[in-house]
């Protein structure tokens, strides 16, 4: 029954991204063009040779940061409070917020893939470990998408302020980014997996299971009203 | 709970413990300690007459001083000691080069005990530099690499707190520095109570009581930051030394400074108890997560560093804990005092405007 | 509650300013085996309870205006 609904919540999330193309060609184009200024920044001070992987691995996350914040906050604010009420008597809290997560998740994923393929070709792609780096995007989007998620349904509730939703985010993502930098740098430098690259990605996906169950505890509240 | 906070004995116990903190923690003497050495190195091969300071030391009451140099393990005795004053004392001390040569360049700590001031220490105090190769003739074999030591140790028998070096004095401000983030930590968890207890029964005055706490953990949280950057310009030699137990608690404020804007965004009432309640129990999930884990991965210069958040027996001693201890309760005791004022003052507000 | 937070970063920041004029005052801190630097924790403790107290009161102060 929960999943159900959940698929059917989803894919209507999808449709509606399918009808409002602009939406999604925005994003592909913030990122597109943020790589660009990078690019640009890097590229007329005589920086690009000599970037160093951590610095790479930053600038990269930061724009999915970036980015995502803008995807996931949307999200909450483009749909009516009068549809809000209707969803409400037709289907669980729980059902919404999981659809809403999957939705953001395969977004962020999305976003990731495109935000790599411009860096590699624009600025570089010094990945030597592949299936870490994988790993990282995996956990790493999924860190993201969740925390946005919710904090863009608690801003949705404060008169749909999207500076709200990173004030609130940005200092509780600090804690993954730490991590996610590090595994990102960790897959730069060499090709093996070391213990603590293990350890920092268990770690993150602490985060993440704590994240996902925080969601789905309280987010009934949050739409109660 | 609200009746509680409005009871007054509690009050005098918190007026009673924080004197006791003040007073106690201003007045107990510091313990006997080295101050100065001079020379802090010397050439091997030759004898050197080192005239050192002690703070609060009785050399020339106590009975028995003893002074060593320590390398490693070994204690290596001086050639003869005068006492000039109760806190001033030379030793002639004499280094053949022959059978110590790999000690060239390695640092000997300074040792004393004696029966008044018990046994002290200055870490690193003399450097031992390469002696110039002219007159490598004299071999003393006065010099033994180690003497008796071991027998005499004291233990020292008046109340003090602990000399440490860089530290000094402000060793006192353990009581007054570390509390804050203790009383932080307290109130913020007793806030996020106040909040599930509200998203269960959905009573304003616990909502009342969450937010006035995180108010109050703000205002440790500042202090406790500001003190102690305060503290570590003149110990760690700047404000913000990159240390994850500062970082830790800087990400903490700007959490619930969010927390402030959040509940500002919000006018309806319900809505902002119930969205902000909810915003809390995240926050202090993920900032315990944060400042459980973050310590782990980098050396801290605080105590208990590069992977225990507790106190070591080094850092704190019995004497010490007997003030730390109850600065901490006292504080947050203090802390719940000022949280009743607000929480009293939010709900007359409230009681007025729904007449 | 929105004037406490005012309050709070501004003193952080006066006390941040006053860390880095730490040139003038480093003797001074720096004397009699650091004991200054225990009187500066304590005096910035007190100055910051002051303020919140001071908050409170002006709050109180507008409900008793109020309530006349």
């Amino acid at each position: 029954m929960l999943f159900n609904t959940t698929i059917s919540l989803f894919k209507k999330d999808l449709l509606i991204e399918f009808r409002n193309k602009y939406v999604i060609g925005g994003i592909a184009l913030y990122v597109l063009s943020s790589v660009m200024v990078i690019f640009f920044s890097l590229n007329y001070n005589e920086s690009l040779k000599e970037l160093s992987p951590v610095i790479w691995g930053i600038l990269f996350w930061l724009i999915i940061l970036f980015s995502s914040i803008n995807a996931i906050a949307n999200g909450f604010f483009r749909e009516p409070e009068g549809r809000a009420y209707y969803y409400y008597y037709l289907t669980s809290p729980q059902a919404i917020i999981l659809s809403k997560l999957l939705y953001n998740f395969i977004f962020t994923i999305l976003l990731i893939s495109l935000a790599f393929m411009v860096f590699s070709v624009m600025i570089g792609d010094p990945v030597s470990n592949v299936p870490l780096f994988f790993a990282t995007a995996l956990l790493g989007g999924t860190g993201y998408s969740f925390l946005f998620t919710l904090m863009g349904a608690i801003a949705s509730r404060a008169g749909n302020n999207a500076t709200l939703v990173a004030v609130l985010g940005f200092p509780i993502i600090i804690p993954l980014l730490i991590f996610i930098t590090k595994l990102t740098a960790a897959s730069i430098g060499n090709s093996e997996f070391t213990n603590e690259a293990f350890k920092n990605m268990a770690l993150l996906g602490a985060f993440d299971v704590m994240q996902l169950m925080l969601a789905y505890v309280l987010f009934p509240y949050i739409w109660r009203d | 709970m609200i009746e509680i906070l409005k009871k007054t004995w509690w009050k005098y116990v918190t007026v009673l413990i924080l004197l006791y903190v003040l007073i106690g923690g201003l007045l107990v003497p510091l313990a006997p300690g080295i101050a100065s050495i001079y020379p802090i190195n010397f050439a091997s091969d030759t004898a050197v007459e080192f005239t050192f300071t002690g703070y609060n030391t009785h050399f020339q009451d106590a009975k028995d001083l003893q002074i060593w140099f320590k390398n490693g393990t070994e204690f290596y005795c001086a050639d003869k000691t005068e006492t000039i004053t109760n806190e001033k004392a030379k030793v002639t001390f004499s280094f053949p080069f022959r059978n110590t040569q790999k000690l060239i360049g390695t640092n000997f700590d300074l040792v004393i005990n004696d029966n008044q001031d018990g046994t002290i220490h200055l870490g690193d105090a003399v450097t031992v530099l390469p002696h110039q190769p002219a007159d490598s003739t004299t071999d003393s074999s006065a010099l033994k690499p180690s003497c008796e030591h071991a027998a005499s140790i004291t233990k020292l028998s008046h109340f003090t707190f602990p000399y440490r070096e860089i530290l000094y004095q402000s060793i006192r401000n353990t009581f007054y520095h570390v509390p804050m983030w203790f009383a932080m930590m307290l109130i913020l968890i007793f806030s996020t109570v106040y909040s599930i207890r509200y998203l269960n029964k959905g009573n304003i005055e616990d909502d009342i009581i969450a937010s006035q706490a995180v108010n109050v953990a703000l205002m440790f949280g500042a202090l406790g930051l500001t003190t102690g950057m305060f503290w570590a310009t003149y110990t760690w030699g700047k404000p913000w030394p990159n240390d994850p137990k500062l970082n830790g608690a800087a990400v903490g404020v700007i959490i619930y400074l969010a927390y402030i804007v959040l509940r500002g965004s919000l006018t309806d009432e319900i809505k902002r108890a119930k969205i902000s309640a909810v915003y809390n129990v995240f926050a202090i999930v993920i900032f315990t997560l944060f400042i459980f884990i973050i310590p782990r991965l980098t050396d801290s210069l605080h105590p208990g560093n590069g992977g225990n958040p507790a106190f070591s027996k080094y850092d704190m001693d019995s004497h010490l804990r007997l003030f730390f201890y109850p600065a901490v309760i006292g504080w947050c005791m203090l802390g719940f005092w000022v949280l009743s004022i607000g929480v009293r003052i939010k709900l007359l507000e409230l009681k007025k405007s729904s007449k | 509650m929105s004037k406490i937070i005012p309050f709070i970063i501004s003193l952080f920041l006066s006390i941040s300013a006053a860390a880095q004029g730490e040139q003038t005052s480093s003797n001074l801190m720096r004397s009699n085996l650091k004991i200054y630097v225990v009187v500066g924790v304590l005096l910035i403790i007190f100055a910051g309870i002051i303020v919140y107290l001071l908050a409170l009161d002006s709050r109180l102060k507008k409900l008793e205006d109020n309530s006349n």
